[in-house]
């Protein structure tokens, strides 16, 4: 806890800064009289407003910013910044109830259908975790499917206006369905969907299925109607694999680990490891809980506090996304060269040797989405592209590694030229000696 | 259902919204009509209320105990809103 109240005062914050600090202390939605009076603190101290807005911008933090300035201390924030909160802030909150309302209506289409569907994150989190539609940002909406009705559901969703963005033909939509885990489908209006069926790619092992989660589905109250929800234990650890794969690199992925925590008051906290162990998630359910409990000071019990500390790989791990999470902006992985990083922190996340090896094979060896649109195959085709995309990798890693060769000039072949002809003339003249 | 309203009516906010307090104002959207409603003060705190079925009496009470304001026009502002509110299909009344 020293180390977790020393992260906290705003000194030691990962990057050692006022703005991380207090971005730290809003990053909840109720705060104790400890957190409230460092919030007080750090407004005392000197704020760059424009740095804080950007951070709380890019870590989806906006709302939560807003919640607490607004509400504690809006003479203590420059009119001008506070207004620009407050816009943001209603813009958001119109928005999420929107989309909430479009969420209700796909599950009814869906329902009408017979399709059985799940949501998961956006709004129902916002409502089941945060207990405001207002206070988490979202940007799309997302649904859990069987794999067998991903085809139905999309057609589901054209009938409400959505288009898939995957630009695939109907014939081989279905055939990537097993290589694929999710189909994005946005409208005009600038509302998106991503349809899942499956909550991570096939390189990671997280084996818990829409079956599952349908057949255990819970029910909560959303917009007057109750509609399902995943299991809160399977909720906590799908969280906290979905932020690891991501890296931890948004704030709002650990605030959400922290509400649902705080929001889930007598959560049974062994059923919650054991099935972190079913589903071969153990290093991920802890580096999610090691980053809630060290940046958000979430309470959790001591024993299975004892079991998070007693990976020295989940340390490591929390160290590197507490360092990585305010330097710089959110990282370019359009390139193989900025992902190794990515893929070697997913590498490290696996826990078993034969995981590890699966990650590896599967990362060299699935195709995603940008390989079909390099190399459009007929679906029959399709196996070929677990040989087409290895070759890929290596290819665009080469070009890669080679772009960042420093160019040869005309002035560096000319002078090895001459060093070349002055070699020349001493091995001459020294022949004539 | 929407029926006559009385102080013995049992209010309820309706299935056909979603809504969001943000900080003593409230947000709603009728999700039929699309259209975005605010309520501020005490018509928040009302609206808190109906998240249950409650009769109107027991509002009113609720009212009383939390707000300084006359109980003769506490009754009739709240069966006003709740009209409003229902003509706009917000609550489902029943009684």
């Amino acid at each position: 806890m020293i180390r977790t109240e020393a992260k906290l005062n705003g000194l030691s914050t990962p990057a050692g800064r006022n703005e991380t600090g207090l971005l730290l202390c809003c990053a909840r939605t109720a705060k104790d009289p400890g957190t409230a009076g460092r919030i007080a603190a750090l407004l005392r101290a000197d704020i760059d407003w424009e740095y804080l807005l950007r951070l709380a911008n890019r870590h989806g933090m906006v709302p939560l910013l807003h919640w607490h300035l607004n509400g504690d201390r809006p003479e203590a924030v420059p009119d001008e910044v506070l207004g620009r909160l407050r816009s943001h802030f209603n813009a958001t909150h119109l928005r999420n109830l929107y989309l909430t309302g479009e969420l209700l209506k796909l599950l009814r289409e869906l329902e009408a259908r017979g399709i059985p569907a799940i949501p998961y994150k956006g709004p129902v989190l916002a409502a089941t975790a945060y207990g405001n539609l207002a206070l988490r940002q979202f940007g799309d909406l997302d649904v859990l499917v069987r794999e067998r009705d991903v085809l139905e559901a999309g057609e589901a969703l054209a009938s409400l206006g959505y288009r898939a963005q995957h630009g695939l033909s109907p014939g081989r939509e279905a055939a990537f369905l097993p290589y694929a885990r999710q189909y994005l489908f946005r409208r005009d209006d600038g509302s998106a969907v991503e349809l899942h069926w499956k909550i991570t790619s096939r390189h990671t092992s997280f084996p818990l299925t829409p079956e599952y989660l349908l057949e255990h589905a819970e029910r909560v109250p959303l917009g007057g109607s109750s509609i399902p929800a995943f299991p809160r234990e399977d909720l906590i650890l799908t969280l906290c694999v979905h932020g690891s794969l991501h890296r931890w690199e948004r704030l709002k992925w650990i605030c959400d680990v922290g509400e649902l925590v705080r929001a889930s008051g007598s959560v049974d906290w062994d059923r919650i490891v054991r099935r972190a162990g079913e589903l071969r998630s153990n290093r991920m359910l802890f580096l999610g809980l090691a980053l809630v409990n060290d940046l958000l000071d979430t309470e959790l019990p001591e024993d299975i506090m004892r079991e998070v500390r007693s990976d020295p790989v989940v340390e490591e791990l929390a160290a590197e996304v507490s360092e990585q999470l305010f330097s710089g902006s959110l990282a370019d992985r359009e390139g193989i060269v900025e992902q190794l990083p990515y893929w070697r922190f997913q590498f490290r996340l696996q826990e078993r040797p034969r995981d590890r090896f699966r990650y590896c094979i599967h990362r060299a060896m699935t195709p995603a989405l940008p390989d079909r649109q390099a190399m459009p195959l007929p679906g029959a085709l399709f196996p070929l592209y677990r040989l087409i995309r290895p070759l890929r990798l290596g290819g665009r890693l080469l070009r890669e590694l080679a772009a960042r060769l420093p160019p040869v000039r005309a002035t560096d072949t000319l002078r090895k030229k001459t060093v070349s002809n002055g070699e020349a003339r001493l091995r001459a003249g020294g022949s004539t000696r | 259902m929407t029926g006559t309203l009385s102080l013995r009516s049992t209010v309820v906010a309706g299935e056909g919204q979603v809504s969001s307090d943000i900080g003593g104002e409230v947000a709603i959207l009728d999700l039929k009509a699309g259209t975005y409603y605010g309520l501020e003060g005490i018509g928040a705190r009302v609206w808190e209320l109906i998240q249950q079925p409650r009769r109107v009496c027991e509002i009113r009470d609720a009212l009383l105990e939390e707000y300084e304001v006359e109980p003769g026009r506490c009754e009739r502002d709240l069966l006003a809103l709740f009209r409003r509110m229902s003509d706009e299909g917000l609550v489902e009344i029943r009684n």
